[in-house]
C-alpha cells in the first residue's frame, strides 16, 4: 500500500491528533489494534498507539524522558478505564509518584482507586544480596501477576532494563529471565512498556545490553541531542511489528500538565479545504495591491530589513482583525508588551482597548526563554484555546537563533501545517540580514509554505533612503507586480507609486535606467 | 554449643519448597546451628514478595539473627552459601540466642 492510501485512509484519525484529540481508545489499523499513548502527536506518528497486547522497547540515552513516556502510556489508560501497573527497578516508588504529579497525574489518588500499582524494585540501602547459585524471577512473576489481577490492569510499564542488569550480576540469567518475562506478560495480553538505556553508536546494538531482540515486537528510539550548543529530542519509531507507523524522527518536547508533547511534521494532509473569501489587509492599498486582501486561510510572509514596517504590517492586519470583530492573536518575540502598544499608539491604533474587548490577545516573549518545541506548543495551545481568525508572529528571525537549522525548519512545518488545519490567517515577519536588498534563511525555510510573500525593503535613491514595497507572491491570485514606494506616519503605512525607471531594489543595488522624476512621477 | 538462627526462604511452587527448605537445613546441621525455616510461596503469596521486594527464586533470608543476610539461587555451592548466610560466624556475647 502507497504512503498516500494510508495517508487518506487515516485522514479522520490525523485530525483529531493534529488537533490533540484522540477520541478513540483503540484505534483499528487492519492487523493489529492499538491503545492510545496519550502522547499527543506519537499516537499520530505510530497511526493510533501501541499495539495492544504485544511489548514495545522503548530505547534512549539517560535524561530523555523514557520514564516519563512510560507514566504517561500508564497515566492515558487510566483516563480510557485501563488500569496499570509500574514496575520499577529504578527510582522509587515515593519519588516517581512526586515527580509524575509535576506532570499533572495524581498517582497517589489512582493507587487509593486501585487504579495503578507500582511494584518497587528498586535498590534500597543496606539490603544487598549475593548470588549463591542458578535463579529465576518467578519472584517479579508472581508479584506483577498479583497487581494485575488486583488492578484488573492492561498496561504494564517495566523501567528500566538497565536498572535490572545493574542489580543481578549474571547477565545471561537476565537476559533469559527477561525473555520469560516478556513472554508471561504476552500470555496474560497485557500491553507492556519497556524502557531501556541506548548502547554506544559503535556497538551495533540498539540497547545496551541487547535485549531488543526478545522483547521487542516493537521498538520506539529516544534521542536527546547536543546539537550547536542546543539541545534535541527527537522520537522515532523504529518497528511496529504488523503495523504501519510513520518513519522518520519528531521532536518532542516535555511540558508540565502534559507530559511529552511529539511534534508531527510530515503526514499532515496540506490539502486543506482553500478558502476563496479574502480578508482586509488592514492597509487599503494593499488590498488593491493584492486584488482584495489576503486569503481566509492563507500563510503570509512579510520580510524585510530591521525598521522596514514590517511590525507596522502586523500592527494594521492585526487591528483591522479586531475592527471587525474577529479574534486575533499576536505572538510578540522582538519587543515587549509596552513597546508594542506604545507602537501601535503612535500609529493610530490602540491595543489596549483590543485587548480589553477580548478581540486581541497579545503574548510577548523572549525566545530564549524555551526551546523551539515549547514555543511551538505553546503557539499551538494559544490557539486551540483562543481559535482566532488571524495569527502573526513577529519575528520569526527572533526564534531562528534559540534552534539549530534543522530544528527551525521542523518549526516552521509544523507551525505552517497546524496554522493551516485550523483555517486562520496568518501573517509572519522575517528580518533579513542586510539593510539593503538581500533575503534571509527564515524565508529559505517557509517561503515554500506560505501563499503569499510581501517584500519591504530600503531603497537608496540619489542618495536618499526611502521604502519600498512589492507583492512578491500570491497564490491563486492576481496582484500588482510593483515596486511601489511607501511612507510611515502617525495614521500608519500609506503607499504610493511604484519606482520608475530604477532596477535592482531587490537586491539592494540600484541602478537608474533613467531619471525617477523625469515624467513626475515620483516626487522627492 | 549449636547456635540459633532463623531464616526464610522465598520459592515459587510447592515442588520447589521442600528441596530449598531441606538443602538449607543440612548446611546448618553441618555447621552445628539450629535452623528455623520458613517458607514463603511467592504463587501463593505475591503480597510477602512484594513486602520484601523479591524478585529472584529463590531467595533466601537470614532473619535472626541481625543485620539481615540475602542470597538468592540454588544452595547447591554449600561454602559460598555458608558465607554470605554467615553460617559459620563465631557469634560473641549472649551466643546469638534469643
Amino acid at each position: 500500500m502507497s504512503d498516500r492510501d494510508e495517508a487518506t485512509r487515516s485522514r479522520g484519525f490525523d485530525d483529531a491528533a493534529i488537533a490533540g484529540h484522540h477520541a478513540i481508545g483503540v484505534v483499528d489499523v487492519p492487523g493489529v489494534p492499538k491503545l492510545a499513548t496519550g502522547i499527543a502527536g506519537f499516537d499520530h506518528v505510530t497511526m493510533g498507539g501501541l499495539p495492544r497486547g504485544r511489548t514495545t522497547l522503548l530505547v534512549g540515552p539517560a535524561g530523555s524522558a523514557k520514564t516519563v513516556f512510560a507514566g504517561q502510556f500508564l497515566a492515558e489508560g487510566i483516563r480510557r478505564g485501563q488500569p496499570g501497573v509500574f514496575v520499577t527497578f529504578e527510582e522509587p516508588a515515593r519519588d516517581l509518584r512526586a515527580n509524575l504529579a509535576t506532570l499533572g497525574w495524581d498517582v497517589a489518588e489512582w493507587e487509593e482507586q486501585g487504579l495503578w500499582r507500582f511494584i518497587d524494585a528498586s535498590p534500597v540501602p543496606g539490603t544487598d544480596q549475593i548470588e549463591v547459585g542458578a535463579y529465576n524471577f518467578a519472584g517479579l512473576i508472581a508479584r506483577i501477576g498479583h497487581a494485575v489481577d488486583q488492578t484488573a490492569a492492561e498496561r504494564v510499564a517495566i523501567d528500566s532494563v538497565g536498572a535490572v542488569f545493574g542489580q543481578f550480576s549474571d547477565a545471561s540469567t537476565v537476559r533469559s529471565q527477561l525473555h520469560h518475562l516478556a513472554a508471561e506478560l504476552r500470555r496474560m495480553g497485557l500491553t507492556v512498556v519497556i524502557t531501556a538505556e541506548s548502547a554506544a553508536e559503535s556497538s551495533g546494538t540498539l540497547s545496551r545490553h541487547g535485549v531488543e531482540e526478545f522483547v521487542a515486537d516493537n521498538v520506539v528510539i529516544l534521542r536527546n541531542q547536543l546539537e550547536d550548543e542546543k539541545r534535541r529530542r527527537t522520537i522515532e519509531v523504529l518497528k511496529l511489528r504488523g503495523a504501519m507507523h510513520r518513519k522518520g524522527e519528531y521532536p518532542f518536547t516535555v511540558l508540565p500538565g502534559q507530559g511529552i508533547v511529539v511534534i508531527p511534521l510530515s503526514g499532515m494532509a496540506l490539502d486543506q479545504g482553500s478558502s476563496d473569501a479574502r480578508i482586509t489587509t488592514g492597509n487599503s492599498q494593499l488590498d488593491e495591491m493584492t486584488n482584495g486582501g489576503f486569503f481566509r486561510d492563507s500563510i503570509v510572509l512579510a520580510s524585510g530589513a530591521t525598521g522596514t514596517g514590517k511590525t507596522l504590517m502586523v500592527t494594521e492586519f492585526m487591528a483591522a482583525g479586531a475592527e471587525a470583530g474577529e479574534r486575533c492573536l499576536f505572538f510578540a518575540f522582538e519587543e515587549s508588551r509596552d513597546q508594542i502598544f506604545r507602537n501601535a499608539r503612535g500609529w493610530g491604533r490602540d491595543f489596549e482597548r483590543y485587548e480589553r474587548e477580548g478581540s486581541l490577545r497579545l503574548v510577548a516573549t523572549y525566545p530564549e526563554v524555551a526551546s523551539l518545541e515549547d514555543h511551538l506548543v505553546e503557539i499551538k495551545n494559544e490557539i486551540d484555546e483562543l481559535k482566532p481568525q488571524r495569527v502573526a508572529i513577529d519575528s520569526l528571525s527572533a526564534l531562528e537563533r534559540i534552534g539549530t537549522v534543522k530544528g527551525f525548519r521542523e518549526f516552521i512545518i509544523g507551525l505552517t501545517s497546524f496554522v493551516k488545519a485550523e483555517q486562520v490567517a496568518g501573517l509572519f515577519t522575517s528580518t533579513t540580514t542586510a539593510l539593503l536588498g538581500g533575503s534571509s534563511i527564515t524565508e529559505g525555510h517557509i517561503s515554500t509554505l506560505t501563499d503569499a510573500i510581501v517584500l519591504l525593503r530600503y531603497v537608496e535613491l540619489n542618495g536618499e533612503v526611502r521604502r519600498g514595497l512589492t507583492v512578491l507572491k500570491m497564490r491563486g491570485s492576481m496582484h500588482d507586480r510593483d515596486i511601489r514606494e511607501f511612507r510611515i506616519d502617525g495614521d500608519g503605512m500609506h503607499i504610493g507609486l511604484p519606482f520608475r525607471n530604477v532596477a535592482g531594489i531587490l537586491t539592494g543595488r540600484v541602478v537608474n535606467v533613467a531619471d525617477p522624476f523625469a515624467n513626475g512621477e515620483l516626487q522627492p | 554449643m549449636s547456635v540459633r538462627m532463623t531464616f526464610t526462604v522465598y520459592v515459587a511452587g510447592n515442588g520447589m519448597a521442600e528441596g530449598v527448605r531441606g538443602r538449607l537445613l543440612e548446611l546448618c546441621a553441618e555447621r552445628d546451628v539450629d535452623g528455623e525455616v520458613t517458607v514463603v510461596d511467592v504463587s501463593a503469596d505475591p503480597q510477602w514478595a512484594e513486602e520484601l521486594n523479591v524478585v529472584g527464586i529463590p531467595t533466601v533470608v537470614r532473619e535472626h539473627p541481625r543485620p539481615r543476610r540475602r542470597v538468592i539461587g540454588s544452595l547447591e555451592d554449600g561454602r559460598r552459601v555458608a558465607e554470605a548466610l554467615g553460617l559459620d560466624d563465631s557469634v560473641d556475647g549472649d551466643g546469638g540466642g534469643r
